[in-house]
């Protein structure tokens, strides 16, 4: 057993307004992985890429030793769209007997305990759910798969807490097996706090960083203050009038004064400030 | 894969209004023309133009994204949505065949086999250029790029019709066929939409593999 499930190797994809350029990712069985950063930073085209739904312009993407898209990878992978896949005019309920004879694994109670616990109700048609039912369609859908790999793209933009804590809660049940993996992309990155173990940042299509959740406070911190900016190391200045703000790397705290305040750094603020350092933007 | 993919297909458009429409036009025009092969030749013509109805729904539905991340090949998925067009043709052309032979004997008439064996391989030579013309595209592009297929079909052989009329060789073009076999007619129908819907598959499956969805 190998132990990663997926990897990308130097990905190129090109548009006329938009690049991925040269990424490279390994996803670790096990693991939970948060794939955050900007509008069109490139998250969805990853995913898209790992589900075989893009032509890449050159590098490699295999999942379980498969091409991407190969159907024996896509049967152990469940996926989670922004918006159900399904006819609107199909009822919740039909879903299970439509799909299920391509999945070898499809677990039909499973997926009727899934809609009860997100409150789906299955009598409605795909098209009327509201969006945030949609999103728990979907992860109903994936999670009755019994897959090993979970991807989720943007499940829980434009969903209310207790949705957003429903689709948590589940993801952490589905990590309860040590076998499973998880590809999170989101906005909203308090919800990666208490699921992700590894944190990749991108930045207009490319890596700006990788590495274990954990690492983040003992690896960046915030540094705020007035006046010139320091020569220390700063990475992504900006500045509001007098004041300025920058996220540095804390083993390069001690280079800055006593007038300088720092805090730890959030998962947005390495976002931000990744992403006007690439930019090459001091604001 | 391809039979368990195929009935997905079709439970995706098959039940919808749009389609029961078009299978009461068949009806309609073969109670209300007097010629009693037009019902045969419009379960054809409303085959090429149903086509493109999958496509749409697709889009609607995202059935497209659907289909790439089913654990299917690409090619399946090309095969499958060939199979359920042309189940819906044979919905249609039995239909068609019902309403002809009964509504020829209301009249007082009979339909002769040889016509409506002669008819339907007409109707499947139609059908199987009309997908060998649309199917690559819409798998290529869509519907919403390719819609002007849906009616590629019909306005080519109108166009045919018309040139051959223009031209007085309509006349030759009926002589061609005087004196053939009814064999060699039937066949020479079935094997050109034989082929049309093979090339159709082949084509499309060819270009869909390196489609981005």
């Amino acid at each position: 057993m190998t132990d990663h499930v997926a990897k990308i190797t130097d990905l190129r994809v090109r548009r006329p307004d938009f690049e991925v350029d040269g990424v490279s990712l390994t996803l670790s069985r096990g693991s939970v992985v948060g794939l955050v950063g900007p509008n069109g930073a490139g998250k969805t085209t990853i995913i898209r890429a790992l589900l075989g739904l893009l032509i890449p312009e050159s590098g490699g993407v295999e999942v379980f030793g498969h091409p991407a898209g190969a159907p024996q990878a896509l049967a152990r992978t469940g996926i989670v769209l922004d918006q159900p896949t399904a006819a609107p005019e199909w009822r919740v309920s039909s879903l299970g007997p439509r799909l299920a004879p391509f999945y070898p694994r499809w677990n039909r109670e499973r997926f009727g305990e899934l809609l009860d616990r997100l409150s789906v109700p299955s009598d409605q048609r795909v098209g009327e759910l509201s969006r945030g039912q949609g999103v728990k369609l979907s992860l109903a859908v994936a999670l009755a798969q019994s897959p090993e790999l979970l991807i989720l793209d943007e499940p829980s933009s434009g969903l209310d807490p207790a949705s957003r804590r429903d689709i948590g809660d589940l993801i952490r049940d589905f990590m309860l097996d040590p076998t499973h993996t998880v590809l999170f992309s989101t906005h909203i990155t308090t919800d990666l706090d208490s699921l992700a173990d590894e944190l990749v940042v991108l930045v207009d299509g490319r890596i700006a960083y990788e590495g274990a959740l954990p690492d983040v406070a003992e690896e960046f911190a915030m540094a705020r203050g007035a006046g010139p900016a320091p020569t220390a190391p700063l990475i992504g200045l900006e500045r509001s009038g007098e004041q300025w703000s920058a996220l540095i790397r804390l083993s390069d705290s001690a280079a800055f004064g006593q007038e300088v305040v720092i805090d730890p750094a959030s998962i947005d603020d390495i976002i931000i400030h990744l992403g006007s350092e690439q930019q090459g933007v001091s604001v | 894969m391809t039979s368990a993919f195929t009935r997905l297909d079709l439970s995706s458009w098959f039940p919808r209004t749009q389609t029961i429409l078009t299978l009461l036009f068949v009806a309609a025009v073969g109670v209300l023309l007097p010629v009693p092969g037009m019902a045969i030749m419009a379960s054809a013509v409303v085959t090429s133009l149903m086509v493109s109805a999958p496509f749409l729904g697709d889009e609607r539905g995202r059935l497209d994204t659907l289909y790439g991340v089913l654990p299917v090949s690409r090619r399946v998925v090309v095969l499958g949505r060939t199979l359920s067009l042309i189940a819906y043709y044979l919905a249609a052309a039995a239909l068609a065949t019902v309403v002809t032979v009964l509504s020829t004997m209301v009249r007082g008439g009979r339909v002769e086999p040889e016509f409506l064996l002669i008819a339907h391989a007409a109707a499947l030579a139609f059908v199987g250029l009309s997908m060998a013309l649309q199917l690559p595209v819409f798998f290529r592009i869509g519907y919403s790029r390719g819609r002007l297929m849906a009616y590629a079909p019909v306005f080519v052989v109108a166009g045919l019709a018309w040139l051959l009329q223009a031209t007085g060789a309509h006349v030759q073009f009926g002589k061609a066929f005087e004196g053939l076999p009814l064999a060699t007619i039937v066949g020479v129908g079935v094997l050109i939409g034989a082929i049309g819907i093979v090339c159709a598959i082949l084509v499309s499956a060819r270009l869909y593999r390196t489609r981005e969805l």
